[in-house]
């Protein structure tokens, strides 16, 4: 019973620090998710990358826009392949120079989000581990969130995706992809010779 | 363009198809003058190798001339003659940067396949199914090779493509597993042995049935047969899970097991 009590105290403690609720994902019950992925570039190199917002629709394709509006606040629109699309505000919360940045949507927005981003260095000095934690609910619900499952482009999954493609674009200066290429699944008449 | 297409199991055609076009900046354009059919070809046409998509087109031993190049490719020129690795890095990771080319991170656009499979994604290669990335492999008319600066090795004129093509893979793979001298035992066979003993025949039983992907009898004997302190070098490959594996007796021996998608890259030049 005591370490009960003891849990609940600490449940409770987390829910007054914005920074600690961020990262242990208090907004929601269940959607949480935390991803970690070591990027070859230092934290200072990353950070002021990421905290200039409009440098993440570069690097993770999802993102259509990102506008800033001041210092604090941006509005973000994210269009998925299946066509799902999603608008909203989002206003920082909390930043440390080279070490996090915290955001939440604001209440006016149609989602509900709120993560955070944290820049360590890497064991045996290899530059930098990324970790991006989110608390978010999908638009349309449960059936949407089930059916984005289906397709690979619920939360989880994207934000896996576009931190591996944030990690390429950082150490190559691409995005590595397939789309486009040729394959038999598009069969032509006649081969034409461009060389 | 003219291409050799996975089409289902046991099903490979020729088919006319789109040429590749330049997707990114590190990208060249290669006409194919020779390409090498693999054993490990023979893995996805019996279809163990899972996550072919119907259409793919085979082949990752390829060599032929540049004849575009992107924006961003330094090292090599329209015109050039080379030899294509099979496995795909970007040149610029850590793992790139330690000669690993094979483990590269940035490759394969999709490693969440790979990475939820064997818990860490491995490079992307050429024409080997979706989890290996999905690039249209090199026995086509011409084959598009991302990160082109890494992932070629200019022969100077006047060599014929027989002596050097296998480069792209083999040679490298071979050198690589270390199977080499009186102390090691190689299984270059892979997941597709035929054994005629009463495990291999259990094997075959079970995978057809769908128990276990891949049937080891080479590797078993190899375990059986190599020395006390040796080395088990295995060039072969394999894909899923694996049964009756002796690992008593690799234990008991003490033995080194060299393993992996070579790191061509690294070996195609002093070879």
């Amino acid at each position: 019973m005591a370490i009960l009590t003891e849990k609940f105290k600490v449940d409770q403690d987390l829910k007054q620090d914005p920074v600690k609720r961020n990262r242990r994902g208090y907004m929601h019950d269940d959607d949480t998710s935390k991803f970690s992925i070591t990027i070859g570039q230092t934290q200072a190199e990353i950070f002021s990358f990421w905290r200039d917002f409009k440098n993440l629709t570069l690097s993770m394709n999802d993102i259509k826009d990102i506008r800033i509006i001041s210092a604090k606040k941006s509005h973000w629109t994210v269009e998925l392949k299946s066509g799902l699309k999603a608008e909203w505000d989002a206003e920082i919360t909390d930043e440390r120079v080279n070490e996090m940045i915290a955001w939440k949507s604001t209440k006016s927005s149609e989602v509900e989000t709120s993560g955070s981003v944290w820049f360590s260095p890497a064991p045996g000095g290899r530059c930098t581990v990324v970790s991006l934690l989110m608390d978010y609910s999908v638009p349309g619900g449960k059936l949407t969130e089930l059916l984005t499952k289906i397709t690979g482009e619920d939360p989880d999954s994207l934000a896996f995706i576009n931190l591996r493609r944030l990690k390429a674009y950082l150490e190559t200066g691409e995005i590595p992809t397939v789309e486009g290429q040729s394959s038999g699944r598009e069969e032509i008449e006649e081969t034409q010779f461009k060389h | 363009m003219k291409a050799l297409c996975w089409e289902g199991k046991h099903s490979i055609q020729v088919k006319n198809v789109r040429d590749p076009r330049i997707l990114n900046p590190q990208d060249a354009i290669i006409k194919v003058t020779s390409a090498a059919i693999c054993g490990s070809d023979l893995h996805l046409y019996n279809g163990y190798i899972p996550a072919m998509e119907k259409g793919d087109i085979m082949g990752h031993e390829t060599m032929g001339e540049v004849v575009e190049i992107g924006p961003m490719v330094k090292k090599i020129n329209v015109g050039d003659k080379i030899v294509i690795p099979f496995d795909i890095g970007c040149g610029k990771c850590h793992h790139c940067k330690d000669e690993e080319y094979s483990a590269c991170d940035n490759s394969n656009p999709n490693a969440i396949v790979a990475d939820k499979l064997y818990s860490q994604a491995g490079s992307a290669a050429f024409g080997f199914s979706q989890i290996y990335g999905g690039y249209a492999g090199g026995q086509a008319e011409y084959v598009r090779v991302p990160y082109a600066d890494t992932n070629s090795l200019v022969i100077p004129a006047g060599i014929p493509d027989e002596k050097v093509l296998f480069l792209s893979d083999i040679f490298p793979t071979g050198y690589m597993a270390g199977g080499r001298g009186p102390d090691s035992c190689i299984d270059a066979v892979g997941m597709e042995a035929h054994g005629y003993t009463v495990t291999a025949s259990v094997d075959r039983v079970k995978a057809t049935v769908g128990l276990a992907t891949d049937r080891p009898d080479a590797l078993r004997q190899a375990i059986q047969a190599c020395k006390k302190g040796g080395t088990v070098s295995v060039p072969g490959v394999y894909g899923g899970f694996l049964d009756k594996f002796p690992f008593g007796a690799a234990f008991g021996k003490g033995l080194t097991f060299k393993m992996g998608q070579a790191h061509t890259q690294k070996y195609m030049k002093p070879l």
